[in-house]
Formats: C-alpha cells, structure tokens, sequence
C-alpha cells in the first residue's frame, strides 16, 4: 500500500489535469473535469509553498550540527542559520503585518545583502568564462574551429564595436541567431519534447517510480 | 566622486567585494559572505512562501470557509514527514501528487506548444536559401541522433550536416553566454562604481 | 619566443584587464553608437500601437541573479509605456520577482503615478508551471491579495481583467525555469496572447525557435536588448551607457582566444 496509493494518486490527478485540457463538452463548454482541474492547481500552488521549506530544515541540520560539533568555521554555519531567522522574521512581519519599520527594513535588507551578494556570485563568471576561453578554447579540429568562428561572429556581432569595425557583423550575427542556430535549437526541442512526452507518460502510468523514492 | 552615505549600500558594495576577492585567492571574507547569502536567500524564501500559505490557505479557510484546503495544508506539512523515520513514507503522497499534476500538463503542453507547433513551423516551401537550411538542417540532425539504424553511407553524410550545423548552434549559445556573463559584471560594476562610489551616473 | 608561456598567462592579469576594459569605458564613455535590430524594433511598435489606459502584463521571473541583464529592459519598456499612459500589473513565479517590481513601480510613484491606477504588483505565485497555468486561466481567481497586501479586488487597474486575454500584451522577463516555455505551453499556446519574451542574453538563442514560429511575437535579448529598445525610444539610459564596456569586455575576450590559439599552433609548429 505504501507505494500503491502514491502511483493512484500520480494517476487519477494527472489524468484530471489532462483530460480536462484536451477534452470540451459537447456545446463547447468546459468539461466537468475542468473545475476538478483548477481546484488541483489551487492545491499545487499551497503544496508548492509548503516545499520551499524543505530546503531550509536541511540547511538547518546541516549547519546546526557544524555548530554543535564547533567544526572548523561554524561560525560561518552560526552567521547562515541568524540570516535564515533575520530574513524570515522581518519579511514575514513586513508582508503580513503592517509596520512602518519592517516595511522599510525589509527591501533595504534585500538591497544590502541578497541582491548585491546574488548578483556577484554571478558576475565572477565573467572572470572564469574570459579564464577558460583563453585556456580551453582551442581549434583542435575542424568543428571546434566552426564552432569558435561562430561564437566570434556573435561576439562581434552583438557588441557595438563590431558594427564600428565592419558593418556586416551584426547581419551576420542576426543570420546566425535566425537560420542555424534556430534550426538546432528547434532540433533539441523536438527531441526532448518527445522524451519529456514518454516520460510524463511512464510517470502517470506508474512505470517510472524515481519521484517515490528508495525501498520500502 | 560622490560617495554614498547610505549604510545599506556601504554593506553591499563591501560584500560585492568580498565575493569578488574569491577569485583571486579563497579567503574567510569571502566565505563569511558566502554563508550570509545562502542564508538570507533561504530567509526569504521562507517569508515570501508563508505569505503565499496565508493568502491562499489560511485565509480562505478561516474566513471564507473553504475547509477542503485543509487537504493540500495537509498535504504540505507531510512533505517534512521524510525527516522523520517512522513515517518518513507519506511523504511519497504529496511528491506523487505535484509529480501527477506536472506530468499532466506536460504531456498537453509540450505536444501542443514544442511538438506540433515547432513542426507546423518547420513545414516550409525550399523556395529560398534559409527555408533549405532550416528544412535540411531540421531533418538531418534529428537524423544524426536516431540511433536505431546504423549511420553508413547516405544517413552518415545526412547526420553529419547535423553535426555542423550543431556546432554552429553550439557556438551561437558560447558567444550569448559570454555576452550575458559580461552583463552580469557590468551590472555589478555600475553598483559599486555608480551607487557606492558616484563615480558614474545612475 | 615562449610559446607555451604565452599559452599560460597567470588568470588573475587575465582578471585585471578584463575589470579595466570594462570600468575605464564606464567611467569615460566611449559613445559607439548602437543601432536597433529587428526584434527589438518590432518589439518597441507593439508597445508604442498600445493605445493608452489598455493594460500590458509583466511576468518578472529573475532572481537577482539575473537582474543586471534583465531590469534594464524592464525599465527601458516600463518608461515606454508609462510615458504613453498604458497601465501595467506585475506578477513573478520567481520568488524574488516582486522586489524588482516594487523597485519599479517605487520610482514612477516618486514622479507622481499612482500605485493601484496606474501601475499594480500581484506579488508571487509559487508552483512553477501550474501556478502560471491557474494565472493565465483566471487572474483574479489565483490572486487574492497583491504584493502590498491589498485586496486584488480593490485596485482600480484590476477592473475588466479575468484572464490574460485582457491584458493588450504579456511580457515575460525571464531568466530560467519557469519562463518563457511554461508560459507558452499553458498560456501562449491555449489562450493566444499576444506573448513577448524579454530574457537574459545567455537564454536568447533557445527562445528563438519560439520567435520563428510566432508563438513569441517579438523578443529582447539582454543589455543589449535593453540599449536597443532605449535607442528606438530615443532616449538612451543605463543600458546604452553600458554597452562600451560591453564591447571592451569582448574584444578582450577575443584577444585571449587569439593569442591562446595562435601560441597553441606556434607551438605545435615548433615542436615539429
């Protein structure tokens, strides 16, 4: 039974929110199933926000026992686990609550520590992609060569100075971006919307069980 | 030069910082502000998500009666039944019920929108250079990668076309990362240089 | 000649340099101009044909991550539209969406506008794909409270909408999943927006088999996307005093691979 009623409960959900897609009513009115259909939506997007927890009681156990067990650097497990409680508690308090102060506090804490930090972590790829472009990018056979003239072609194309230096580049680029790589990009889509199809599939049928878990 | 008063933007210009002495050498600075970040997205999440649980569920269940939500915020608490190891299997029941609906969705979504769409679209007169490139290029890379015949003779020539054309697409994606990985720095740049230092107008 | 030390320049001059090619053209602009590409042309008439008091939908769906590539359009096409009086309703599938939408709208409030009239800010919706699809269904339905804890019902801005088919166009700002191809697979494909796509440039090229088949109407591609859609409202800002460096920071990048593939085959050469 502990695996039997998940797999009912993957099909006849999935089988509602699928059929009341495909399928009208005679008169073109919505199928009985659709009301069945977005009172399931309505439960995902509850169920939804119930998940995003799950990363934090990890993060939690994790750090919480680097702290306990005084591990080199809890302090910076200690530092993570006070950020969890500050930004749930002054968000939580400004979103649900009316307070000046927290209405205040909380996007000047997004600005100061979330936003800056986020975009950062990020922006150091530039560094690594100009690192590994250098080191890696080699014309060690002919397609990395065809691959690396396009990529060139891009660069150039897009960036302002390219079209300073030869005014074709940006036609050259657009083409690019148009015809090959659409084509190739389109090629990726078909193929994994057809193995994204047999996978939903197999799920909904109760042949693919990895969302279930180990044994037992 | 305008440097700003604001401590907020004093604590994010120095933490930019701090980030960005990773890549010159590891240090505990960096680390510190590693840690900081994980946790504050994480606190965030946490609140913007108990916003959502109290507009959607408790609202309605307590001032609008709707009791049958009582079922997903049940659903939802036993996402955290895996912690426990008793009965860590009813947490299969609400994994099952978002994998269902996904999968429900996906199959009408991606038959629609990627499948029929994309074909429809591919279905063009060769009666320029483009519409045979599009056309051909279509054809032979879905070729390459259909692996239940052997590729020899006319199918290996057809599958190469793919190939290179692929390599193009491959480099089309490198020259957009690299383009986007430069706006990232850019951006970040423009607060520390713009915001923090008023070295640049905003 | 050392061709195999010229192969392994130290990183971090390679870091150096890449910091001063882009900070030097910021603080002293260059000023190559930046001409409009097709798509952001296309892009920009859509929303200058937006005849005022309609309501155009943005989906904000970055995270901070992504917002130096993806804000400026939003502010570049925000500007646009509310010099021409057309109204706008945010909403995010990104939990962080909604700060960038207040951000917005903050600043248009400073100039006069007013929030709930002119401008609103549903909050965030979790539940990726099936959240959007319940949304592009039935706004009001999904929405109960927006992101200043206002009731959805109270806000002038709301009045006439049920579903996306209300809103004169919908623009997804988006940086990942989900995006662009969940709004196209539950929204675009089965109600017939009119769909835009304002995306990171690192997301462009998988966009594009989309915009060759219709199912986006026109798209803008990152900073660059930015500085165009500015360019064609003849009012170049933030984006279009960056692309300096951007083009500093490719031909560096250029530059590297040049010099690291012609040392690779000079060595080649010398070791024959």
């Amino acid at each position: 039974m502990r695996r039997e009623v998940p797999l009912i409960i993957t099909f006849v959900v999935g089988m509602i929110v699928l059929f009341a897609n495909i399928v009208t009513s005679a008169d073109g009115s919505d199928f009985f199933l659709k009301a069945w259909s977005t009172e399931i939506e309505n439960w995902i997007i509850i169920v939804s926000a119930f998940a995003v927890g799950l990363a934090t009681v990890n993060l939690f156990r994790i750090h919480g026992d680097n702290i306990t067990r005084q591990r080199p650097g809890w302090f910076n497990s200690l530092a993570l686990l006070l950020a969890i409680v500050v930004f749930a508690v002054v968000g939580s308090i400004a979103r649900l609550g009316s307070s000046e102060f927290f209405d205040t506090l909380n996007p000047n804490l997004y600005d100061a520590i979330i936003a800056p930090l986020s975009a950062a972590m990020f922006a150091m790829l530039a560094f690594y992609i100009a690192s590994s472009a250098y080191r890696a990018f080699r014309m060690r056979s002919l397609e990395a060569t065809v691959m690396l003239i396009a990529a060139i072609l891009i660069m150039l194309g897009k960036a302002p100075v390219g079209e300073m230096i030869w005014s074709k580049f940006p036609t050259i680029s657009t083409w690019l971006m148009d015809i090959p790589n659409t084509v190739g990009q389109r090629a990726i889509m078909i193929g994994a919307a057809i193995g994204g199809f047999a996978t939903s599939l197999r799920i909904l049928l109760g042949i693919e069980r990895g969302h279930l878990g180990g044994a037992e | 030069m305008n440097i700003s008063d604001s401590i907020w933007v004093w604590i994010g210009a120095l933490g930019t910082i701090a980030i960005f002495s990773f890549v010159f050498k590891e240090n505990p600075v960096y680390r510190f502000c590693e840690h900081l970040y994980v946790g504050s997205a994480a606190g965030y999440a946490i609140s913007v998500n108990l916003k959502s649980i109290v507009d959607s569920a408790w609202t309605p269940i307590t001032q609008e009666g709707k009791i049958v939500l009582i079922i997903p915020v049940i659903f939802g608490l036993l996402l955290y039944a895996r912690f426990f190891k008793n009965i860590a299997w009813l947490s299969r029941w609400p994994m099952s019920f978002l994998v269902g609906v996904g999968s429900g969705l996906a199959i009408y979504g991606v038959v629609n929108s990627q499948l029929i769409a994309q074909v429809r679209a591919s279905l063009l007169p060769l009666t320029s250079v483009n519409n045979v490139v599009m056309v051909i290029g279509l054809l032979s890379i879905l070729l390459y990668f259909f692996f239940s015949m052997e590729h020899t003779g006319g199918v290996k020539h057809a599958a190469s076309v793919g190939r290179w054309i692929m390599m193009v697409t491959f480099g089309v994606s490198f020259g957009n990362v690299v383009m986007s990985r430069i706006s990232l720095l850019l951006g970040t740049m423009e607060t520390i240089l713009g915001k923090w230092l008023g070295l640049i107008a905003l | 000649m050392d061709w195999k030390k010229l192969q392994n320049i130290d990183r971090r001059i390679i870091y150096i340099l890449l910091i001063l090619a882009t900070v030097i053209p910021m603080i002293n602009p260059i000023g190559i101009p930046v001409s409009v590409g097709a798509s952001a042309q296309k892009f920009y008439n859509f929303m200058d044909a937006i005849p005022a008091g309609d309501k155009v939908l943005f989906s904000m769906d970055f995270a901070a991550s992504g917002a130096p590539d993806i804000v400026p359009e939003a502010k570049a096409v925000m500007q646009h539209l509310m010099d021409k009086g057309v109204k706008v309703v945010s909403i995010a599938f990104w939990d962080n969406g909604p700060m960038f939408a207040d951000q917005l709208m903050k600043t248009y409030e400073d100039q006069g506008f007013e929030y709930g009239v002119d401008f609103a800010n549903l909050g965030y919706i979790p539940g990726g794909e099936t959240a959007i699809k319940r949304f592009g269904e039935d706004v009001v339905g999904s929405v109960s409270k927006d992101f200043r804890n206002n009731s959805i019902s109270s806000l002038p801005i709301m009045e006439g909408i049920k579903d996306t088919r209300d809103f004169a166009a919908v623009i997804d700002f988006a940086a990942g999943n989900p995006g662009t191809e969940e709004w196209i697979r539950q929204v675009q494909g089965t109600l017939g927006i009119n769909f835009f796509v304002a995306c990171a440039t690192v997301s462009v090229p998988q966009a594009m088999p989309f915009v060759n088949s219709g199912q986006v109407t026109a798209l803008l591609g990152g900073m660059r996307g930015a500085a165009e859609y500015e360019t064609a409202m003849g009012k170049p800002g933030g984006a279009v005093a960056k692309m300096d460096a951007q083009s500093l920071g490719h031909l560096l990048i250029i530059a590297f691979i040049a010099i690291g593939n012609i040392a690779f085959f000079m060595d080649k050469k010398q070791a024959r």
